[in-house]
């Protein structure tokens, strides 16, 4: 596990898809506040952010993908 | 004297394991593996401490709290020689360092020709007439070197013996 | 500074109610209930003769030393024996009684060696100072019958010897090893005048013996003695701290003469260990003044520069304009900084605060990151705070204990005796573990329930245990309804209910009979107090923090929360882990656990540390590399942190410190990170500093200095000097001062102040006005956060999967005479229990791959390859393999993955897919590693620096 360009960004992904994984067995708002606030509470803005670029790799969860919406709109408003 | 089995670890397990669901049983296990290999081996400590859930410490204090117990089977015969209070008074001391001497071992000692094997006890109950002592199931008071030598020559001889 | 003495009761404290009041020597004294007639009479300032009783022990009455007369009885009754009672008139002293006691020590010294003033314990000797107590002026015997006087001397032990010919049978060692350690190793040989004491039908090297050294502080003569004593005579003063090892955080005696450790004894007034120790504390000190310790600032322009020795004022100045310099090329968040949890707390405080406040960002980690990260969340979540809920003294009280992925009797001793004790008492035992350690079974000590689960199941097995007792109606509905949220526990109760996590349904998941699951389940329901202490074996998974919320489920729902005897109890592996963490050194959080966005925090510590903090969270340890490895993070300082040892992926830490421009490694030993370092800053051991650490039950103890920093800084000091360098003040003459800022900015600590524990010892956090002396157990009553929140605890599997190529599970720990990287147990003679890391495999997997006992294996993962030595063991399962991580050489972590905890990152260190193999060479690693033990840990000769 080397550094291949790219390869912190899967991680990051992976990260997310992880955190995703737990709160799946809560309601779909729940879930969503749950990834969304321990994304913000844990990640630096820098993270967030390269999570948020991959937002349309196919590897990331869709409800990863959702919150990453969500965020986005957010940091818009 | 009985034949006793060589060290058999299987064997020796399952003497253990039979008597293990014993209430208190220690002591009846302790008895069977010197019955069956003349005395309690080093490498059955272990295993009676892994089935009593003990210390092989405690094993080992067991084993040697009480003098029936041999790490090693005893020579064909056994000398006990008393060495309580009443006996030392008679002079026991000088008498055993004496013996120890002559046969060339040290307590719990077996002779180079694995005849006689020397066990100090504590008392055997003869107190009015020491030194005593015990030559395999025959108790001696008054004892002396002389004495001694003469009775331990009468046992190896085959004729007396069987 | 004088020797501190600690009175000795000759029989234990008791604890009661009730009093009882009696006359001796004429003076009327009031004592508990059960209190023996010798502790009395010491409570009324006599001391009674003794040989066989001392109060950490039950009393024996062997000795009849401690004969007195009681008016109305018969006889001489010994006192250590006889409880006191109301209305009784004791005499201690009078003519009949000395002389019984001349008697019983002519006798006593008529068999024992007349060499006192050569002796070792020559002025600590109790059976000498009977001798002078009693009058003792002649010895009618003489030597000419037989005596002990020429019996060998067992110094197979590397820290103390048995000399049995001054052994007077007094049993105090057995019963120690006993009753204190709980370990059995000791028994007396023989009976009459033969009997000795003695370690099995071996050396004591050879026994069962664990040298916890409690045999050696009970003895009351020279009989087992410290080497160290032996070498070099009484200690001439001590002085009271706290030891650096693992989370029990037990206090000593640090004895002396001058600036020299003579002697570790465990402080009977110890709150953690109330005078009892384990093998590292109390002997393996030895690394703090070992002749690799690293005295001088040095620094190298690239890792493979021989290193230069430089001043002080060098150092530091090359480290702020290299951290000046790379903030200005790459960006303010391009450093960060790493705190100990071997350090003291005002020592973690400061690493973070000149992070946050001197390089102005908020990248700042600690090594709980890899250890209990998990911990910190979970219970923050469930029931508000970051720690565990009890003392360990709770244990006590607890009538089930659950252990869960900890081996205490190897990481936690001190703590396992007194759990020990207490289910030799009739607690019952729960063992969740893939190992059989040894609380599964060991003399006198059996689990109930073992549940040998696959690695990486933790979280199924809980949520089939809560699946038990919600279905079979064993919720403790008042508790919930009066503490808990109530939506929350429904939502949650419907989870548990669901087949899906039935017993039956992940058997084949986890391994374990689902007869064992529902049996522990209703156990730990069911059987009054049960208590859950946990360790890594919880943590270090993928579902770490899954993992920990699932306990606190658990306790929620049996109202095992609140009260001694029960609660969740996290056995934290280094000694200050609670501490760092409580001090703030995670990147989200200020100290005391408020996070960096909440603006009146911010704005309380700005104003105090005339700072700008920003608001939201930093680099994690993990983050750091990545980022490290992609450029953008540049240079770090590491205070007392190994992390090329103890990070998984060893390849990718290197990498990662390999990318870097600037590492500042400050440690007492040139480590596997100072491999890749530029500036190294000498450290400072427990010895040298004074401060605090706090341990796993919330303790704060304090460290004292008792000899003089070696690299002539402390450890807080030289980041005070590079904060300043930096050109960010700080200005503190003393920890004491350090701990005075951080009562007043954090409301947990408010209380706390090096005077307040110096008068009391120890106090537990929380601390302050509503809790002037601490907290022992918390949630009393009602949750920190206010309910207790139940939360939906699905099992994830790992990512990790085995397979044809990686078919075996590799799990890993640690032994007891280890500690962690090794770094300082390998440098005393603890190593002689443990010269090399091996490979645990079973049996039917070893025969399998044509392995025998000792073979040299090759043991590959994802990640890399190790060799390392094969231990044929049915301690582990078929399937399963385990080794240990404290030789930097074996490379354990080369092993490691990356996959780690969903919510802290905590590395997934339990659960790797390997496979096994003979071989006959090293791995590709592991040669490279001793090459580079030389070529990077060069340091050219002081004549080329000075030129
Ligand atoms: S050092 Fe500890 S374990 Fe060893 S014999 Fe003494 S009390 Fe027992
Ligand atoms: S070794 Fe010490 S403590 Fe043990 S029986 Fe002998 S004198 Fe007593
Ligand atoms: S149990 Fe832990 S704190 Fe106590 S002496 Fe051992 S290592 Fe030190
Ligand atoms: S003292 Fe020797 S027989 Fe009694
Ligand atoms: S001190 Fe009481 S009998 Fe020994």
């Amino acid at each position: 596990m080397t550094a291949a360009p790219g390869a912190e960004g899967a991680k990051l992904v992976r990260m997310a898809n992880q955190i995703a994984a737990f709160f799946r067995s809560y309601p779909e708002a729940t879930a969503q506040e749950g990834i969304r606030g321990h994304l913000l509470s844990f990640w630096t803005p820098r993270m967030l952010q390269d999570l948020c670029e991959h937002e349309a790799d196919t590897k990331v969860d869709s409800l990863v993908r959702r919150v990453i919406v969500s965020l986005r709109t957010t940091a818009k408003g | 004297m009985a034949d006793y089995e060589d060290w058999d670890a299987a064997r020796g397990q399952d003497i253990v394991n039979g008597l293990a669901g014993l209430e208190g049983a220690t002591l009846p296990i302790l008895h069977a593996l010197q019955a069956a290999f003349g005395c309690v081996p080093r490498d059955a400590v272990p295993m009676v401490a892994d089935a009593l859930n003990m210390s092989r410490a405690e094993v080992h204090g067991c084993i040697t709290f009480y003098h029936d117990f041999r790490a090693e089977p005893a020579a064909r015969h056994v000398l006990k020689l008393c060495r309580a209070e009443a006996c030392q008074a008679a002079g026991a001391d000088a008498l055993h360092r004496q013996v120890l001497d002559e046969l060339g071992v040290p307590w719990h000692g077996t002779t180079a020709d694995g005849g006689i094997t020397v066990e100090p006890v504590f008392c055997l109950g003869l107190c009015a007439c020491g030194p005593s002592a015990m030559l395999d199931e025959a108790p001696m008071a008054r004892v002396t070197a002389a004495g001694l030598r003469a009775a331990l020559r009468a046992r190896d001889d085959p004729r007396v013996a069987a | 500074m004088s020797l501190i003495k600690e009175l000795d009761y000759g029989t234990p404290i008791r604890v009661s109610e009730q009093t009882v009041t009696l006359t001796i020597d004429g003076q009327s004294v009031s004592v508990p209930l059960g209190t023996s007639v010798m502790a009395a009479a010491l409570h009324a300032g006599t001391q009674i003769p003794k040989l066989c009783a001392t109060d950490s022990l039950e009393p024996f009455g062997s000795c009849r030393l401690c004969l007195v007369e009681i008016e109305g009885r018969r006889g001489t009754p010994a006192s250590c024996t006889t409880p006191a009672e109301n209305g009784m008139v004791v005499h201690t002293q009078n003519d009949r009684l000395a002389k019984l006691r001349r008697g019983v020590m002519e006798l006593y010294i008529s068999d024992h060696p007349l060499d006192c003033l050569t002796c070792a314990a020559n002025g600590d000797c109790e059976l000498q100072d009977m001798a002078g107590a009693v009058g003792l002026r002649e010895v009618r015997y003489g030597y000419g019958g037989d005596n002990h006087i020429h019996s060998a001397k067992d110094e197979s032990n590397p820290y103390f010897t048995y000399d049995a010919s001054k052994c007077i049978v007094c049993n105090r060692c057995v019963r120690a090893c006993e009753e204190v350690q709980g370990t059995f190793a000791l028994t007396i040989a023989g009976r009459g005048f033969e009997s000795r004491v003695a370690p099995g039908n071996t050396d004591f090297f050879g026994s069962e013996c664990v040298s916890c050294g409690a045999c050696v502080q009970a003895c009351p003569t020279a009989t087992l003695t410290e080497k160290t004593v032996i070498d070099h005579g009484q200690p001439e003063h001590s002085t009271v701290t706290t030891c650096a090892y693992c989370g029990v955080g037990c206090s000593f005696k640090a004895e002396m003469q001058g600036n020299r450790v003579v002697r570790m004894t465990p402080y009977k007034h110890g709150g953690a260990n109330a005078g009892h120790s384990c093998v590292k504390g109390r002997f393996a000190y030895g690394y703090a003044t070992h002749k690799d310790r690293i005295t001088k600032p040095m620094v190298r322009a690239k890792i493979t520069d021989p290193w230069r020795e430089v001043s002080w004022q060098e150092a530091l100045e090359h480290a702020a304009s290299e951290f000046h310099r790379l903030q200005a090329a790459f960006g303010v968040d391009s450093i960060g900084g790493i705190t100990s949890s071997r350090c003291t707390n005002e020592e973690a405080y400061l690493v973070q605060k000149l992070v946050r406040a001197g390089f102005g960002n908020n990248n700042v980690d600690t090594c709980a990151r890899v250890c209990h990260s998990p911990t910190g969340y979970g219970l923050k979540v469930t029931f508000g705070t970051s720690a565990g809920t009890q003392d360990f003294a709770s244990v006590d009280q607890a009538d089930v204990i659950m252990v869960i992925g900890a081996n205490p009797t190897d990481a936690h001793p001190v703590f396992a005796s007194r759990m020990k004790r207490r289910l030799r008492a009739g607690a019952k035992l729960i063992v969740v573990d893939p190992r059989h350690i040894d609380l599964v079974r060991s003399p006198h000590i059996k689990a109930q329930h073992h549940l040998p689960l696959r690695p990486g199941t933790n979280v199924a097995v809980l949520n089939a245990m809560a699946h038990v007792i919600v279905t079979e109606g064993l919720v403790a509905e008042d508790y919930v309804r009066a503490r808990c949220d109530l939506a929350e526990f429904e939502s949650w109760a419907r989870f548990a209910a669901d087949p899906r996590h039935a017993p039956e349904a992940v058997e084949a998941q986890t391994g374990v009979p689902a007869a064992e699951i529902r049996g522990a389940a209703r156990l730990y329901a069911t059987g009054g107090n049960a208590a859950i202490y946990y360790g890594l074996g919880v943590t270090e998974h993928s579902q770490g923090s899954t993992t920990v919320m699932a306990m606190a489920n658990l306790a929620m729902a049996t109202g095992n929360i609140g009260r001694e005897g029960v609660g969740i109890n996290p056995l934290r592996g280094q000694n200050n882990v609670q501490g760092s963490c409580d001090m703030g050194s995670f990147p989200h959080e200020l100290p005391g656990y408020r996070h960096v966005s909440d603006d009146a925090t911010r704005e309380m510590f700005d104003a105090v540390w005339g700072s700008k903090l920003r608001p939201e969270p930093g680099l994690r340890i993990n983050n750091m590399l990545d980022e490290a490895v992609e450029g953008r993070f540049r240079g770090i300082y590491i205070q007392g942190e190994d992390i090329a040892q103890s990070d998984p992926n060893t390849h990718h830490v290197i990498a990662a410190l390999e990318a870097m421009e600037c590492v500042v490694v400050q440690d007492l030993f040139l480590n596997e990170t100072a491999k890749y370092a530029h500036i190294f800053l000498p450290g400072s051991s427990f010895l040298e500093k004074d401060g605090t650490f706090t341990n796993a039950e919330r303790r704060i103890n304090l460290v004292r200095q008792v000899m003089p920093p070696m690299a002539g800084l402390a450890d807080w000091e030289t980041t005070m000097a590079l904060s300043n360098a930096l050109g960010y003040r700080m200005n503190y003459t003393h920890p004491s001062e350090i701990m005075d800022e951080i009562a007043a900015l954090t409301p947990t600590f408010a209380g706390v102040s090096f005077k307040r524990l110096a008068e009391v010892g120890s106090v537990q956090w929380p601390c302050n006005d509503a809790a002037p002396l601490g907290t022992p157990v918390m949630h009393v009553d009602r949750f920190v956060r206010g309910t207790g929140k139940f939360m939906i605890t699905e099992y994830v599997a790992t990512e990790e999967r085995t397979g044809p190529r990686f078919p075996l599970l590799l799990t890993t720990g640690r032994i007891l005479s280890q500690y962690n990287v090794g770094a300082q147990t390998l440098r005393t003679e603890n190593i002689k229990w443990h010269p090399q890391d091996v490979l645990e495999i079973h049996p039917f997997d070893a025969e399998s791959r044509g392995i025998v006992e000792g073979d040299l294996v090759m043991l590959a993962s994802r990640s890399g390859e190790i060799a390392l030595a094969a231990h044929l063991s049915e301690r582990v399962q078929p399937g399963v393999v385990y080794t240990t991580f404290h030789h930097a050489k074996s490379g354990t972590n080369v092993i490691t993955t990356e996959f780690s905890d969903w919510a802290t990152n905590c590395p997934e260190y339990k659960v790797t897919a390997v496979q096994v193999r003979p071989t006959n060479r090293l791995a590709d690693w592991q040669e490279q590693f001793a090459d580079n033990e030389v070529a990077l840990k060069r340091i050219a000769p002081r004549a080329a620096a000075a030129a």
